[in-house]
Parts: C-alpha cells; sequence; structure tokens
C-alpha cells in the first residue's frame, strides 16, 4: 500500500456505523508510559517501557442519528471502537476497548453545532492496529468468506473483533480462519467464534500460547437475509 | 448526484412565497422580465466542499445561489428606492432562515453566518438594462450546505 489520505474512512462504535457524523479524528494514540533507570555510568538518560494506554479523540457535528446516539450515554460501560482505512480487506483498522470520558457539545456563534468525545482504553490494551478482513463494513444477504488477508509472519497471540452494524434475520455468526498459504487450506483458528442476534461488537483476544498462521480469514454465516458486518484482526 | 434541484427548486419557491415579487427566471437575461414587472433571476454561483461538516467516508457541499432581485423600472440614483424591493428582499431573508427539506430529511440547511465563509446576504445597487437606463436591485447569495452529498471512494 502506497501513501493514502484520509479519505473514506470510517468509525464504528459497539456495531453504530457513525462515520458520516464524524469530522476528525484528533487523537488515535497508543502511550507508552517510559520510566527512567540510568545508571551511574551512564551520561544520557537510559529510559524502559513501563504500562502503554490508548486514547482516541474524534470531533462530530452533531447528529441525532449519528455521532449523538453513540456518545449521549457516556460512559457507564466500556465500548468497543474501531477506527476503519478506505474499506478494503487488508487495509489498516485500529480497534479499542475504552471508557467514554468526554462528550462535549458546542454551539457556535456561527450556528455551528458541533462535539467532541474521547475515549480511554480500559481493558489492559491500549488502542491497536491491525487489519481489516471485510472490506469495511461489508452489507450481506448471505453467508460470505473474505479473501484471505496476509499477517506478515505467523505470530502467538492477537485479537480479533466483529461488529455488526444492521441484521434482518435471527442471527450473524463469524469465525477466523487461519492458514501457513495464502490460497489455503484453511482451518478455524480454534478460539471462540461470535454470534450476533442484533447490532453489537464483540472483541476476542487470542492468548498466547495460541499459535496463528500468516494468512487469517473471516468465514460468516447465520441466519440472515441482510447484514452488515466488519471483521478485523491484528496479530500478537 | 445531490439536491441540486432540489436546491434551485426550494429558492424558487421559497421566493415565490415572499408573495412580493411578480416572475421569478432562471436566466441570466435582464431583459426577460416583462417592464414594469419586479422580477427575481436565479443563477447558480458555486459548489465547493464544506469540511466542516463532512464526514469520514462522505463529502458535504456548499451551493451557493445567486438570485438577483430586480425592478424592471429605468431609474436614476435620485430616483426614491421602490419599497418593494426592500420588502421583497426582506420576506426572503426571513424565509431563507430554513432548512431544506429534501428527500434525505432535511436535505440541508441555508449556511445563515458563513460557517464555510459565505454567509446568506443581500447587497443593494444598481444593474444596466439592455437600453443603456439603471434598474433598482438586490443580489441575494444564497449559501446552502447539503450535508453528506457525496460518498467517498479510494
Amino acid at each position: 500500500m502506497a501513501k493514502i489520505n484520509g479519505i473514506k474512512q470510517e468509525l464504528v462504535v459497539n456495531g453504530l456505523q457513525i462515520g458520516a457524523s464524524i469530522t476528525q479524528i484528533s487523537r488515535g494514540s497508543v502511550d507508552v508510559n517510559l520510566g527512567e533507570n540510568t545508571g551511574l555510568d551512564k551520561g544520557a538518560l537510559e529510559r524502559i517501557a513501563l504500562l502503554a494506554s490508548g486514547g482516541l479523540e474524534v470531533g462530530c457535528w452533531f447528529d441525532p442519528t449519528g455521532a449523538h446516539l453513540a456518545f449521549q450515554t457516556a460512559a457507564v460501560d466500556d465500548v468497543i471502537a474501531s477506527y476503519l482505512f478506505a474499506g478494503g480487506a487488508g487495509n489498516p483498522a485500529a480497534t479499542m476497548v475504552g471508557a467514554q470520558a468526554t462528550y462535549n457539545t458546542n454551539r457556535g456563534a456561527d450556528a455551528s453545532l458541533t462535539g467532541t468525545a474521547s475515549f480511554q482504553s480500559s481493558n489492559g490494551e491500549p488502542l491497536r492496529w491491525g487489519k481489516q478482513l471485510t472490506a469495511g463494513l461489508e452489507a450481506l444477504t448471505g453467508a460470505h468468506t473474505t479473501p484471505s488477508v496476509d499477517s506478515n509472519a505467523a505470530t502467538n497471540g492477537g485479537y480479533w473483533v466483529a461488529h455488526c452494524t444492521a441484521l434482518t434475520g435471527t442471527d450473524v455468526t463469524v469465525d477466523l480462519e487461519m492458514s501457513s498459504s495464502g490460497g489455503g487450506p484453511f482451518a478455524s483458528y480454534g478460539g471462540t467464534s461470535l454470534t450476533f442476534t442484533g447490532v453489537g461488537a464483540q472483541i476476542v483476544e487470542i492468548p498466547d500460547v495460541t499459535v496463528m498462521d500468516q494468512f487469517v480469514r473471516a468465514a460468516i454465516a447465520g441466519t440472515f437475509t441482510n447484514a452488515t458486518v466488519m471483521v478485523g484482526y491484528a496479530h500478537g | 448526484m445531490i439536491g441540486t434541484d432540489d436546491v434551485i427548486g426550494w429558492v424558487v419557491n421559497t421566493i415565490k412565497q415572499t408573495g412580493v415579487v411578480d416572475q421569478v427566471l432562471e436566466t441570466e437575461s435582464v431583459g426577460a422580465a416583462a417592464p414594469g414587472t419586479f422580477a427575481a433571476v436565479i443563477h447558480p454561483q458555486a459548489m465547493i466542499p464544506s469540511p466542516k461538516t463532512s464526514g469520514l467516508a462522505t463529502t458535504s457541499m456548499v451551493i451557493t445561489v445567486g438570485a438577483q432581485l430586480t425592478i424592471q423600472t429605468p431609474v436614476t440614483p435620485l430616483t426614491p428606492t421602490d419599497r418593494r424591493l426592500t420588502r421583497g428582499v426582506d420576506k426572503l431573508l426571513e424565509l431563507l432562515n430554513a432548512n431544506i427539506e429534501g428527500s434525505d430529511d432535511p436535505l440541508g440547511f441555508t449556511d445563515l453566518y458563513g460557517i464555510e465563509g459565505t454567509a446568506l446576504s443581500a447587497v443593494f445597487g444598481w444593474i444596466p438594462g439592455p437600453d443603456g437606463v439603471m434598474y433598482r436591485s438586490a443580489e441575494i447569495t444564497i449559501p446552502v450546505i447539503v450535508t453528506n452529498a457525496y460518498s467517498q471512494s479510494q
């Protein structure tokens, strides 16, 4: 992938597709606290990585059916937020489980009606970058298997996430499949699969003892006539 | 495609709703209106993106429509202003303080204070008629922000 711009991005929070009312991502951060552990024999600081954190700050235009719907009931429960790039399978996606810290609205003197919201990571993991297995949010009318996505190397652990932003039917099930070859054969990674019976988001932490093959894809099935789904993955 | 027809149609209908203007024309010609009439000529001026209201994957647009309200009676600078002109502009500005109801409800809104730089405004003056005479006129600038007009692709 060459250099890209910020055109055609998306933000999905707990299964709510709100990118149309998000005007800017002002901070998507991976913050690592650094401690100083400089030895007496050193002439410059030595540092060591301590606890990491993540943050997400967004600006929005007030939209009662968009960002406002996602942000108005702030901070009771953790949210799963995914920031998608350009809607193509294999394109970057960042996901964070976070607690909402702020939702501030502003009616400007020029009649602009804007807001900002911020989240801080809350599940012991920072904001993490990975790849989209679906082409952004995909509208499906039946079972679907995504293209193979190269995660660059076999690794231990990671996470995978899915958002279901629309569902007409009974349920949608999503499984993560992997293979050592881009052409397969693929098999389930052997961990938890995800089932949606409505709009929502779920994330699975893949234990470090699980060896993930280099190539992954999502297998989506279920009893539905229409479902809009996004699946993302990041290796450990 | 976005609702340019809806926006222009809304401006035309709004001018008609003033109840003051005799004719609304979508033509550039000053001489197209009948002599003595109070006529409005509509002309699109600009279409520019609206970064402040665009989303992560959608582009909002500012569609600026010009409305030239002219009393088709020759005047000189010493001629008292025909109050139909000021009343028409007054009423029109009142009616333009609104959202635009389109198929996507609402389609957009008038950028009253110029969020994107151009505010709803009226400027009065004279314009030359086809025979060298001068007409009293007002140029109304109507910026309309159509939200999420285009879906982005890459």
